[in-house]
């Protein structure tokens, strides 16, 4: 049985990121590293590696679709223990939206042969849309498990997990393939060892284009019109003056209630 | 010439980095009230790989190179001076010594429990209370009986030992005095007759448990000797040739964390109506700080180049951790001065830092003794 982890590159969540003229740029002076792995696909891959550990995986796969450059986070899975890894490369279709990128994993997925499990995190900290899981599983035609926050069980066919929903957890078994995405408490994610960073730099990870998995893009659907940051907030601080310890709480209270905090 | 780091290099930076933010630089401010060690850090360093740098795959190491050693020991004290100590103590003065001179039995032994994190930590222990940067006039004998070692003596100052799963111990192994009859020994710690005193009291790095180390009649097997016998010296002043460019880091990390601080501060403290780090004299000293800082990263990447080369590299490391400890010094004093009054306060992070930063330019050979051996080199020449 093989486990595919979708993997997403997007910036790291202390990049200071600006936007000018409709172009979005970012840096982070502090770690070096502007680029990683989405923080919520670092449960994705424990999971993927878990399921090998623990649940009779053979291989744990992990798959990126992007630049050059997101080999990187490829990299980062391998060094925290997949197996291999496949980079799509996102050459001539640099603008993509949402279905087609779906499409594009979805025929990874398939072209990796003998997948059982595909993963991918709750969603994206850049695009955010959290509609991947569902959209890839379309595409395969495959049962969807979202919000997955523990594996039970999987035998040959069936795999029983608990979805956190906002009432409580549910616990359900599907058939397989399934489609998983993953939240934060499924794992606590293992960092990545010097030993795995040095085999994973060694390491060949293929590409592949849009062409060897037969599949074409069309123009967005979806346009971004217009990007901008959002107007810095304003605030004013009001210091409550008071004869005693007690006034100055109840001149609070009131306030609290008149600006409808509590 | 080419001052980029590699690929792996960088990566290994940033593995470090996050860890260090994450599990290390939270718990800094109260592993040195509470002068508690951080053990939840260090049991999730094993697997990472930090706490066998150097120790070659085989034995579940992570074998990076000196560079990478170097970048790894900045990183962790620039969170945290006291765990910076105890890792970089583990490290170089613990494990290191077991890789240089082991035999393969020692190796299979004890890499594996202190590398990955199994067991406890390791230690080093030379300096006695008559006896620190005049090593000759060490004591503590180690006499052959049968096939063991019977050992009685006093040792100081030994960072780790109350954490330490061994002790490496200098001692003398013949009756002479003098350098050529001094010897390693590996004790574990567990060994009856080795009696661990509490503790030391001290000014900083009070998450790195230092102490005073007395050995009764403690007994241990006869290959435990470590290297070769009468080469203890030797042995000893080439673990601590390359304890230098550890102890140097650990400085340029205390420095890059109180200069970290430093600027933050300065760009958010206001007086006289603008931010202080607009005031030219304040200015001048980040200026000043981060000046030094770059050449003592410099130095210190150098020194562990040329080790990594197979070159002599004594000098340069001697140079390296003096420039670098007194430049830590310096640039956690300015840190302290650009706070103000809460500079002084133990609420704010760069007083801890200069208390720690203190110890640098004592330990693994104090300044005064490392520009004796600089000055060598260069009458040598
Ligand atoms: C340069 C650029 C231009 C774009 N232009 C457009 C546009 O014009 N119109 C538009 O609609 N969208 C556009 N997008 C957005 C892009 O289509 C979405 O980022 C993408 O569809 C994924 O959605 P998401 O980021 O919201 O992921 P989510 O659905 O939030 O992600 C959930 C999970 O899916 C997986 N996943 C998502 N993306 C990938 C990936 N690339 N590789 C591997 N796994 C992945 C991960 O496991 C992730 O945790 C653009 C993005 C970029 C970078
Ligand atoms: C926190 C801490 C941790 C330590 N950890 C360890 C450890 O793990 N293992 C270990 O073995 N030791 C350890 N030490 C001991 C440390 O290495 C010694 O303190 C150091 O080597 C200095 O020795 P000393 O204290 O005996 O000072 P002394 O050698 O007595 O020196 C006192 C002063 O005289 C100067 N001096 C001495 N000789 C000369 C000379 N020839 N020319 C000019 N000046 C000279 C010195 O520079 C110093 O200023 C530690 C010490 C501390 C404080």
């Amino acid at each position: 049985m093989k486990v595919v982890v979708c993997v997403k590159q997007t910036p790291s969540t202390t990049a200071t990121i600006s936007v000018n003229d409709n172009v979005v740029t970012w840096e982070d002076t502090g770690s070096g590293k502007p680029n990683v792995v989405n923080p919520w696909d670092e449960y994705t891959i424990e999971e993927g590696i878990r399921l090998k550990e623990n649940h009779g995986a053979t291989e744990t796969i992990a798959l990126t679709f992007g630049s050059a450059d997101s080999v990187d986070v490829l990299r980062t899975g391998l060094a925290m223990g997949c197996t291999s890894a496949v980079h799509i490369s996102n050459e001539g279709a640099e603008e993509v939206d949402a279905l087609d990128t779906a499409a594009v994993l979805a025929a990874a997925i398939e072209k990796v042969e003998d997948v059982k499990v595909a993963m991918c995190g709750k969603q994206a900290i850049d695009g955010d849309s959290g509609v991947m899981p569902m959209l890839v599983a379309r595409k395969l035609g495959w049962t969807p498990l979202t919000f997955v926050a523990a594996i039970n069980e999987i035998t040959e066919d069936s795999i029983t997990v608990e979805r956190l929903l906002e009432n409580g957890r549910q616990v359900i078994t599907a058939k397989l393939p399934v489609v998983m995405s993953v939240v934060k408490e499924i794992n606590e994610p293992r960092y990545p060892s010097f030993m795995g960073i040095r085999k994973a730099n060694r390491a060949t990870v293929p590409t592949w284009s849009l062409d060897d998995l037969g599949v074409s893009v069309s123009a967005p659907r979806v346009n971004w019109q217009k990007i901008y940051s959002l107007p810095a907030r304003e605030g004013s601080v009001e210091m409550i003056d008071g004869d005693s310890m007690n006034d100055k709480a109840k001149k609070l209270v009131d306030k609290l209630f008149e600006e409808k905090v509590i | 010439m080419n001052f980029e780091l590699t690929a792996e290099q960088r990566e290994f930076r940033h593995v470090v980095r996050n860890f260090v933010d994450k599990e290390i630089k939270p718990r800094a401010k109260s592993v040195d009230e509470n002068h508690e060690f951080n053990w939840e850090a260090t049991k999730k360093m094993g697997p990472l790989g930090l706490l066998g740098l150097q120790v070659p795959e085989e034995f579940g190491g992570a074998d990076v190179d000196t560079i990478s050693t170097t970048i790894a020991t900045e990183e962790i004290a620039r969170g945290c001076g006291s765990t910076g100590l105890a890792i970089s103590a583990h490290n170089n003065l613990g494990v290191g010594p077991i890789v240089d001179f082991g035999s393969e039995a020692q190796k299979e032994q004890w890499l594996p429990i202190l590398a990955t994190g199994q067991g406890k930590l390791g230690c080093l222990s030379l300096t006695e209370p008559g006896a620190g940067s005049d090593l000759r006039s060490i004591k503590t004998t180690a006499v052959l009986n049968g096939d063991e070692w019977v050992i009685n003596g006093s040792k100081m100052w030994a960072t780790n030992a109350g954490i330490a799963e061994t002790i490496i111990l200098l001692c003398r192994t013949d009756g002479a005095e003098g350098s050529r009859t001094l010897s390693h020994i590996i004790v574990p710690t567990e060994t009856p007759g080795v009696i661990i005193g509490p503790p030391e009291r001290k000014m900083g790095l009070n998450g790195s448990p230092t102490h005073a180390v007395t050995f009764d009649n403690a007994r241990v097997p006869a290959d435990n000797l470590l290297g070769h016998r009468g080469k203890g010296l030797a042995q000893t002043l080439a673990t601590l040739t390359k304890g230098r460019i550890s102890i140097g880091s650990l400085s340029l990390g205390l420095a890059q964390g109180a200069y970290d601080a430093s600027i933050k501060y300065a760009k958010e403290r206001e007086a006289f109506g603008k931010p202080i780090g607009q005031h030219q004299a304040v200015a001048f000293m980040l200026a000043d700080m981060a000046t030094e800082i770059q050449a003592a990263r410099h130095m210190l990447y150098w020194a562990a180049w040329l080790k990594d080369q197979g070159k002599p590299y004594a000098k340069e490391a001697g140079m390296a951790k003096l420039f670098a400890t007194d430049m830590s010094e310096r640039v956690c004093r300015n840190a302290i001065q650009i706070h103000g009054g809460y500079g002084y306060s133990s609420e704010f992070e760069v007083e801890r830092m200069y208390r720690d930063t203190r110890l640098m330019s004592i330990g693994e050979g104090t300044s005064e003794i490392l520009r004796m051996v600089i000055g060598r080199h260069l009458m040598a020449e």
